[in-house]
C-alpha cells in the first residue's frame, strides 16, 4: 500500500468535509484561471484590435486622452471636431503615407432604441484597410450620393442587403445600400459607412468637421519627430496606437491588481480552510498516530501521510477549479463582456494549456505549504501521549 | 529476549508525582508466554509501554533482543518495527481499511515487500475468508485476532498485549490466548499479556503480579 492510496482513503472517511474543502481550493482556482485568462485573452485581443484599426496615429480635436482613445476603438464617445483643413495640412506632409480622415457621427433611432454609428469616410478607408471584404454590392460610387456600405453586424441589425434602403434616424433621408461588408472582427462590423460629403451634406453643423485623422507614416521611425510636429497646430491632439494599448491596458492593470489581490486573499482563505480540515483530522485521529507510531511509522512517516492528503486535495481542487474555468469560458466571457465599457473584439478570455498547468501547480504548491503545520504537528507527537490522549 | 533492569517510571503532575512503577526487574525469552495481572493502577500497562520502547522510563533500562531503547524517537521507531508486535485493548484498527490492509500497514513502514505475509497471517488467525472486510462488518473477536495479525506482520522477536480480551467474550478471549499460547510454541516469540482473567493466565508459562508499581509475585504455572 503506497502512502498516496493510504490518504486517499483517509481522505473519503470524512466525504463532506473533504468535498467542502476541495469546493473551496478548486473554487479558488477556477477564480484565479479565470482571471488570469481574462488577463491574456483582454491584451491580446486589444492589441489585435488596434493593430487592425490600420493606421499608426489617430490625430483628433483636442479633448480628453481616453476619450479619444475610446473614439479610436468604438466610437461612442462624446465627439469633438476638427477643421478639415487642418486635416488637409496633416495629410499633405511629405512623411505621411496613407491617411484618412473620418467623420463619426452616432444617431439615435428612437424606433430600435438604439444607436446608430454613422462614419463618413473617403476612399482611403479601402487603402488602409484593404481586409475589409464585401459579402456583397461595392463600395460608395464618386460624389455625395445617398448611398451606403453597412458593416456586417449593422446590417444584420437593420435586416438590410444589398438594393435595400436605410433611414437615416432624425432625418427625412434614405441611403441605398450599396454593399455590405462581411464579418471582420472588428468595430467596423457596427458601422453604417457613407462619403464624408453625404454624412456633411445630411448633417449641415458638420460642414467642414471632421472627427479625426487616421494616418499611417512611411517610416515608423519617423513617428516621435512627426508627432512633435503636429504639436505645433493649434487645438489638436495625436492618440499613437502604441499610447492606445498602453492607456487601455493603463486602466486594465489597475482592475487586474485589485482582482488579483482578491484572488489572492481567496487564496489565502482556501489554504486557511485546508489547514483547518487537515489539523481537525490530525486531531481526530490522534490516537490512531499514536497507533502508527507503536507500529513503527517514523515522525518522517506520519509527516508524509499528512502532507500527502494536504497535497491530494489541492492537488484535486486545482484540476476541478481549473477544468471548470476552461467549462464556463464561454459565460464568463459574455458576463465579463456585458460589464465592461469596451470590450475588444476578438476572445478576451483566453484559458491555454499553460495557463491551466501554471494554476494547478499552483493549487499543488500551495496545498504543500499548507499542509507543513498539520504535518509537523502529527509527526512530532509522542506514541504514548497520542494513544493516551485518544482514550 | 526481553528484559527490563530496576525499571521506574514516575508520571510528574503540577501537584503531585505518581510512581507508576518502582524498580521493577522483569524478563521473558523467547518462547516464554508471561502474563502480567494486578488491579487497575498497579503498573501493568506502564510496564509494557517501557517493554516495547512507547515510553521511556525514568530510572532503569529496558532491552529487547539485547538492546536497549534509544532516547532518540528515530531509532525507537526502527526499533519497533524490527522487533515488537503490539496488540491493544481496544484493537485500533483502521475502519476505512480492509483486514489485509489492516495487517500490511506495518509493512508500509518498515519498506518490507509484503508478498504473501499478511495472507498467511489472516489465515493463520482463522480470518482468510475475511480479508475484504472493513472493521465495522467484523465481530471483537475478529477484529482482536486481525489486531494480532497485524502485530505479527513485521515478523517481531516480541509480542506485548495489552488486555488484549477485555472487550471480547468469553470464547474469543480463549481463542486469543490460545492463539498466543501457539505463537510462543511453534514461533519461539516472547509473548507478554496484561490480563485480569485468571482462567486464562493458566494458559501462561508464568504469571507476574504487579500492585502499586512493584512486582509482588512471580509464579510459574505447571
Amino acid at each position: 500500500m503506497r502512502f498516496f492510496k493510504l490518504s486517499w482513503k483517509n481522505l473519503f472517511r470524512r466525504k463532506t468535509r473533504t468535498a467542502l474543502t476541495l469546493a473551496g481550493v478548486a473554487a479558488s482556482a477556477a477564480v484565479l484561471v479565470s482571471l488570469l485568462g481574462f488577463n491574456n485573452g483582454y491584451k491580446n485581443a486589444l492589441e489585435e484590435d488596434v493593430d487592425r484599426l490600420g493606421y499608426q496615429m489617430l490625430v483628433t480635436a483636442k479633448g480628453c486622452p481616453y476619450e479619444a482613445a475610446t473614439m479610436m476603438l468604438s466610437g461612442n464617445a462624446d465627439l469633438t471636431y476638427m477643421e478639415e483643413k487642418t486635416a488637409q495640412i496633416i495629410m499633405e506632409d511629405p512623411r505621411v503615407d496613407k491617411s484618412m480622415p473620418q467623420l463619426i457621427h452616432p444617431t439615435y433611432d428612437p424606433e430600435r432604441e438604439a444607436t446608430a454609428l454613422y462614419m463618413g469616410v473617403t476612399d482611403a478607408y479601402r487603402d488602409l484597410k484593404p481586409w475589409m471584404k464585401f459579402k456583397e454590392g461595392e463600395w460608395l460610387s464618386p460624389g455625395a450620393g445617398n448611398e451606403v456600405v453597412l458593416g456586417y453586424e449593422a446590417a444584420e441589425l437593420d435586416q438590410r442587403q444589398a438594393g435595400d434602403f436605410v433611414l437615416v434616424p432624425g432625418t427625412d433621408e434614405a441611403l441605398k445600400v450599396v454593399g455590405v461588408f462581411e464579418r471582420s472582427g472588428s468595430q467596423d462590423d457596427a458601422v453604417a459607412f457613407v462619403r464624408m460629403e453625404t454624412l456633411q451634406r445630411i448633417f449641415p453643423r458638420l460642414e467642414n468637421k471632421i472627427t479625426g485623422v487616421g494616418v499611417k507614416l512611411k517610416e515608423v521611425s519617423a513617428m516621435n519627430e512627426f508627432e512633435t510636429d503636429l504639436y505645433e497646430i493649434p487645438d489638436i491632439q495625436v492618440v499613437s496606437m502604441a499610447q492606445v494599448k498602453q492607456t487601455i491596458m493603463g486602466l486594465v492593470e489597475s482592475a487586474r491588481i485589485l482582482v488579483m489581490s482578491v484572488a489572492a486573499i481567496a487564496l489565502i482563505v482556501a489554504a486557511v480552510g485546508v489547514i483547518n480540515t487537515i489539523l481537525m483530522s490530525v486531531f481526530e485521529r490522534t490516537q490512531e498516530i499514536g497507533i502508527m507510531k507503536a507500529m513503527g511509522a517514523s515522525k518522517a512517516d506520519i509527516f508524509r501521510l499528512i502532507w500527502s492528503e494536504t497535497t491530494l486535495i489541492c492537488a484535486g481542487g486545482g484540476f476541478i477549479g481549473c477544468a471548470f474555468a476552461l467549462a464556463a469560458a464561454q459565460i464568463v466571457e459574455s458576463l465579463v463582456r456585458n460589464a465592461l465599457s469596451y470590450a475588444p473584439n476578438g476572445p478576451i478570455i483566453s484559458i491555454t494549456v499553460g495557463l491551466m498547468a501554471a494554476c494547478a501547480g499552483g493549487a499543488v504548491a500551495l496545498g504543500m505549504a499548507a499542509g507543513l503545520y498539520p504535518a509537523a504537528r502529527a509527526a512530532s507527537m509522542r506514541p504514548i501521549e497520542a494513544i493516551r490522549k485518544g482514550t | 529476549m526481553v528484559k527490563a533492569t530496576q525499571i521506574s517510571k514516575t508520571y510528574r503532575l503540577p501537584n503531585e508525582s505518581i510512581h507508576a512503577l518502582k524498580k521493577a526487574d522483569f524478563e521473558a525469552s523467547a518462547g516464554e508466554f508471561v502474563v502480567v495481572m494486578g488491579p487497575s493502577g498497579a503498573g501493568k500497562t506502564t510496564l509494557l509501554n517501557l517493554l516495547g520502547g512507547l515510553d521511556a522510563p525514568t530510572e532503569g533500562s529496558a532491552a529487547v533482543n539485547g538492546q536497549t531503547w534509544s532516547e532518540r524517537e528515530k531509532e525507537r521507531a526502527k526499533m519497533r518495527q524490527e522487533t515488537v508486535g503490539f496488540v491493544f485493548q481496544e484493537f485500533h484498527l483502521l475502519p476505512n481499511l480492509t483486514a489485509l490492509e489492516n495487517v500490511e500497514m506495518p509493512l508500509f513502514f518498515s519498506r518490507k515487500k509484503n508478498g504473501s505475509i499478511a495472507h498467511e497471517l489472516l489465515e493463520a488467525v482463522g480470518l482468510e475468508h475475511r480479508k475484504e472486510h472493513r472493521p465495522p462488518e467484523m465481530s471483537g473477536g475478529e477484529m482482536q485476532r486481525t489486531a494480532v495479525a497485524r502485530a505479527l506482520v513485521n515478523r517481531p522477536k516480541v509480542l506485548l498485549a495489552d488486555e488484549p480480551t477485555a472487550n471480547l467474550d468469553v470464547r474469543s478471549s480463549k481463542a486469543v490466548f490460545q492463539l498466543f499460547r501457539a505463537l510462543a510454541d511453534s514461533q519461539g516469540l516472547a509473548v507478554v499479556t496484561a490480563t485480569h482473567n485468571n482462567r486464562l493466565a493458566a494458559l501462561a508459562d508464568r504469571v507476574v503480579r504487579l500492585r502499586g508499581g512493584v512486582i509482588e509475585e512471580e509464579r510459574r504455572n505447571a
